[in-house]
């Protein structure tokens, strides 16, 4: 337990006022350790999207507690979170990822520069070279593809070097390929130098890149899966009413 | 954070291109405005035709009419060491005729030869004036009265037409409508024996003129007379003496402070807009690790950039617009034609500092929403709708709104007559912002208000058009704001000028004159009054002499009132008041009458002496003769001749003649004209063209020119801005037009669906500016008046709201079919 990097301990989430809101997170307790990969899965609506801003602290749980790398975060004010943030985590959206005003070298170096840090050239050259972008240090996000794009992103999650990688659909927006190439990036993060990365997802053969994949209904964890096959995930999900409507067998 | 701004600013050259068209044009108007307080402030009048005349002794006091010195203080200061010669010099305006008319170019001053060398003028042809009844022409006049030496002038002087033969042409460096005559036919022209304009005073060689005017000074030993140098000198040589400096300092005080408020308001206005448009971005550096603190100073650093820019380009614009106002404000009589446009370092540096300080405030205030922004937004595949809700937005608007309610208190109940005006642009600019400030709010009820009857009337593009609006409610309340301030400070503004000159037109209502007989050449001498009575036909006959008069024992010593020099029998039968005590026939010698209620609050009765200054300065004490009921602007009459005596000319602005009883009008205006057969400068009127000319407040009508030309100098800059937000919040729904294009909307359902949210924008702009207008008009109607209704024709509202309503539709049209011209595809594909 004590390697756990994140810890959500019964948190809830209501948006809206108490009489007629929404229950977005009904008290979930989860724990991710130090060095994996984790997926979390859920039909819409389960409050997968909401766990992960929690756990990120970009959105405040209504009860409950977040620890994260050993910080609690109920209770920071904004300026201390963004900071939290800055230091300890990295983010990669499904698309808007980049200034667009910033060439790649420049988005890269953001968070750095952000906190007031130097970046150094070789740690800037040296995240670019391992998601496969040196040649394309000078171009700006509207010069690249989608794939490229969420490339860069990995490389500017990386180069803070954060206690967690958090993804939200990172490959939402991608064609199948160049999903597996992204998806492939971030295994080798978290084999090579121990990254933990967290993905929130709806795509089981993205989630079968996982070591763990957690399952989310109705704000609540309905299960998960160790070392989980794209067809073990497919088939939970249709357990879980994801693809109530459609066969199967068109998941795989 | 600041390097990351300008990158931003290079990159979004175009999203920053409203903002820098708002405070660009904002510090030109504010640098200008405080150019001409400064030029106020200065009344620096250059001297031109005393140029050459190192010191000029002359009144010490600028007052409306020319006050004078005695022509025996010229041997005086001739005796003074130092001093190589002392020149009396008098001024007077004439007419110089071509075939009976005056010619073009107006009047011309006159002096006497002596003072040829103070500018200096030297002969080009022909001599000097040698004997009675001869001229040197400048050379302007030559040419614009076709008359060479040898040749014979008419000209108007006092009324009168005399003929003189041209003896010498005189040219001089700077431009100067100069006629000279013998120093006899120049003192019998002047017609102010004993008395001249100024010395002006030549020092001898190797005397310093610092020393010769503290020496000149000590030996006049008069605080009323004043040793001129420099740039003073202009008061001894422009007409009037006055450069009109204090109107200066006022009209440019209240528009600029107007200026720097509308300045300060569209600013924050277009930044918000720009801030608001980039709202993903925002969110994605708040999730990247942006503290809300970076984000202040990236916007405030991107927002500074481009003012100081805005402002730097805007300094050779101001010079330009400052010196145009000016001259505007000179040909409208608010100021001499003499004074100099002087803009030193501190209105620049005000105007900048000013202009810098409104985008920080704006940038300070567009920042907080920006740092407001949650992280999870970026996230989000659509954008939410604005918060806009916070009680510190709530606390603002109603300071604002409680602000705006007081001003409006006090201008009702405290203040009366033309003052309550002061108060106008602040109670506008307080409820505008009050309002605006609410606008995301009011904008639900006055869709929800205007929801059926749109929806009715326009089918599916109306449905569009109203769940967009409501959907963007916060943006559509950003578009409303501009119209709102457009149509509201433009009602308000214009309908106050209305206002106030129908309050000053009461004063023409009243006159019961059938007829007026002016003059082409300036001004007609009272004697022809005798003349007009004897006439067939003619009932009551009075002169009226425009000038003004300063109650002494005011307050604060600066308690002026329209002074109305007039014949006291025939004030009943022209001006038709009547006095509610004492006798206007009274009124000859010193004497005067006023208002009850200026009587009233002066404490004065029948009989008593009533304190007066004069417009030269000169003080008079007239015994109180008649009291009369006031309307409007506030007048005091005095005898004709008692005013003519102050004023420049001595001459009155009109003759106002009644007709006998059984007498018509057209009868009367026929035995009239015979005088002009033989005074041909001389023009009669009928009872229209007097009260279209105001009847006596003739000032009034040019002072409302300019307010008007000040009023749409800063309506012209809330149409920009207007425009300028409507083109900025079409071009940000780009992807959204592409969408419904997709789905298989054309062009001209999209162009519809427009359409109507540009009505619904205009009538809720309407709507509010309406209610900021009222909140103006209605108080200050009421200190006029004592009526809660503003007066003034329909016309003018209707223009406002066509052309802003026009305004919105169009920028809004066209603005969307610019955007249209992308294929939707590829809109639909690019990012934020």
């Amino acid at each position: 337990m004590d390697d756990d990097v994140v810890r959500l301990e019964s948190v809830r989430k209501v948006y809206g006022n108490d009489r007629n809101g929404v229950v977005a997170l009904a008290g979930v307790s989860l724990g991710i350790r130090r060095g994996t990969f984790t997926a979390v899965m859920g039909p819409s609506g389960s409050g997968k999207s909401t766990c992960l801003h929690c756990a990120a602290g970009l959105d405040r749980p209504t009860s409950g507690s977040v620890v994260l790398d050993g910080h609690e975060l109920t209770g920071l004010n904004e300026r201390e979170l963004t900071r939290l943030r800055r230091d300890r985590i990295g983010f990669i959206f499904q698309s808007f990822n980049l200034l667009p005003a910033l060439n790649v070298v420049e988005n890269v170096q953001l968070p750095l520069r952000l906190a007031g840090r130097k970046a150094k050239r070789a740690d800037v050259d040296e995240v670019l070279a391992r998601v496969g972008l040196s040649d394309r240090k000078h171009h700006r996000p509207g010069e690249l593809s989608g794939g490229q794009q969420q490339r860069v992103a990995i490389a500017r999650a990386l180069i803070t070097k954060p206690a967690v990688i958090f993804g939200d659909e990172p490959t939402g927006a991608l064609d199948t390929r160049t999903a597996l190439e992204v998806l492939a990036l971030m295994r080798r993060a978290v084999r090579d130098v121990g990254q933990t990365v967290v993905i929130v997802t709806h795509d089981p053969v993205a989630a079968s890149h996982a070591d763990r994949v957690i399952f989310l209904a109705d704000g609540q964890i309905a299960g998960e899966l160790q070392s989980p096959t794209a067809h073990a995930v497919g088939e939970r999900m249709t357990q879980l009413g994801a693809w109530a409507d459609e066969p199967a067998g068109t998941v795989n | 954070m600041f390097r990351l701004a300008l990158r931003t600013l290079r990159f979004r050259k175009g999203g920053f291109a409203a903002s820098f068209i708002a405070l660009f044009f904002g510090a030109a108007i504010v640098m200008a405005c405080g150019g001409l307080m400064e030029t106020g402030i200065r009344d620096a009048v250059p001297p031109q035709r005393l140029a050459g005349t190192p010191l000029v002794v002359a009144s010490s006091q600028s007052y409306l009419e020319r006050a004078r010195v005695d022509a025996a203080l010229t041997a005086r200061i001739a005796a003074v060491p130092g001093v190589a010669k002392a020149v009396p010099d008098v001024t007077f305006p004439l007419s110089p005729l071509r075939d009976g008319a005056p010619v073009a170019g107006g009047e011309v001053s006159g002096h006497a030869w002596a003072s040829a060398e103070l500018t200096p003028y030297s002969l080009k042809e022909g001599t000097a004036p040698t004997g009675d009844g001869t001229v040197v022409l400048d050379e302007g006049v030559a040419a614009a009265t076709g008359q060479g030496v040898g040749g014979t002038l008419d000209v108007a002087v006092g009324g009168k037409k005399q003929a003189f033969r041209v003896t010498g042409v005189a040219s001089a460096a700077s431009d100067n409508r100069a006629a000279f005559f013998t120093d006899a036919d120049a003192t019998r022209l002047h017609g102010k024996s004993g008395k001249v304009d100024a010395i002006a005073v030549l020092p001898s060689d190797g005397t310093s003129v610092a020393d010769l005017q503290e020496r000149l000074t000590a030996v006049i030993g008069d605080s009323e007379l004043a040793v001129l140098a420099g740039d003073d000198r202009g008061r001894a040589e422009a007409d009037g003496a006055v450069g009109g400096g204090d109107d200066l300092i006022a009209l440019s005080a209240v528009f600029g402070g107007l200026a720097v408020m509308v300045a300060m308001f569209v600013v924050a206005g277009t930044l918000g807009l720009s801030v608001q448009q980039r709202h993903r971005e925002m969110a994605l550096l708040r999730a990247i690790g942006s503290t809300p603190g970076q984000l202040r100073r990236m916007i405030l650093g991107e927002t500074i950039v481009v003012a100081v820019l805005a402002t730097a380009l805007a300094y050779p614009l101001n010079l330009v617009l400052g010196e145009w106002l000016l001259e505007q404000l000179a040909t409208a009589g608010v100021t001499s034609e003499a004074i100099a446009f002087r803009q030193g370092f501190i209105p620049v540096a005000a105007g900048v500092g000013i202009s810098l300080l409104s985008a920080t405030i704006a940038a300070f205030v567009a920042g907080r929403g920006a740092a407001l922004t949650r992280p999870t937004e970026a996230l989000a595949e659509a954008s939410l709708q604005v918060k806009w809700f916070s009680w510190v937005r709530l606390t603002f608007a109603l300071i604002c709104l409680a602000g705006g309610t007081a001003l409006s208190i006090v201008t009702a109940l405290v203040m009366s007559g033309p003052v309550a005006a002061s108060t106008a642009g602040p109670t506008a600019m307080l409820w505008a912002s009050g309002l605006a400030l609410l606008s995301p709010g009011i904008t639900r009820v006055i869709i929800a208000v205007l929801r059926w009857p749109v929806r009715a009337v326009t089918g599916l593009s109306g449905y569009l058009a109203v769940m967009n609006s409501d959907a963007r409610r916060v943006r559509v309340a950003g578009a409303i704001t501009p119209v709102m301030l457009a149509t509201g400070l433009a009602t308000a503004l214009i309908y106050l000028q209305t206002t106030s000159a129908g309050g000053g037109s009461g004063f023409a209502d009243d006159l019961t004159a059938d007829a007026a007989v002016t003059s082409q050449t300036g001004g007609v001498p009272l004697d022809l009054v005798s003349r007009i009575e004897g006439r067939e036909g003619v009932g009551a006959v009075s002169a009226l002499v425009d000038s003004t008069a300063v109650f002494r024992s005011g307050e604060d010593d600066d308690d002026s009132a329209t002074a109305l020099g007039v014949n006291g029998e025939g004030v009943q039968g022209t001006l038709g008041i009547s006095p509610t005590s004492g006798s206007f026939a009274d009124l000859t010698g010193s004497t005067v009458a006023l208002t009850t209620d200026r009587a009233g609050a002066l404490g004065y009765a029948l009989g008593d002496n009533v304190q007066l200054r004069m417009g030269d300065g000169a003080n008079v004490d007239a015994r109180l003769v008649a009291l009369y009921a006031g309307s409007g602007e506030e007048t005091l009459l005095l005898p004709a001749d008692l005013v003519a005596k102050h004023t420049t000319t001595g001459l009155a602005s009109q003759i106002l003649v009644g007709a006998s009883e059984g007498t018509s009008e057209a009868a009367l205006l026929t035995a009239l004209r015979g005088l002009t057969s033989s005074d041909q400068d001389l023009r009669v009127g009928d009872r229209a063209s007097l009260v279209s000319s105001g009847g006596g407040g003739g000032g009034e009508q040019t002072g409302a020119w300019v307010n008007y030309l000040l009023v749409g100098m800063i309506l012209a800059y809330t149409v920009i801005s207007l425009v300028n937000t409507l083109v900025i919040a079409t071009g940000e729904r780009r992807r959204e037009f592409a969408l419904q294009r997709l789905i298989g909307a054309t062009h001209g359902q999209i162009l519809r669906m427009v359409g109507v949210e540009a009505v619904l924008i205009s009538l809720g702009g309407i709507l509010l500016g309406a209610l900021v207008s009222a909140m103006t008009l209605v108080p200050f109607a009421y200190a006029v008046y004592d009526s809660p209704w503003p007066s003034g024709p329909l016309w003018i509202y209707l223009a406002v709201i066509g052309g802003a309503s026009g305004l919105t539709l169009l920028s809004t049209v066209l603005s969307t079919t610019y955007v249209l011209r992308t294929p939707p595809v590829e809109a639909a594909a690019t990012i934020g």
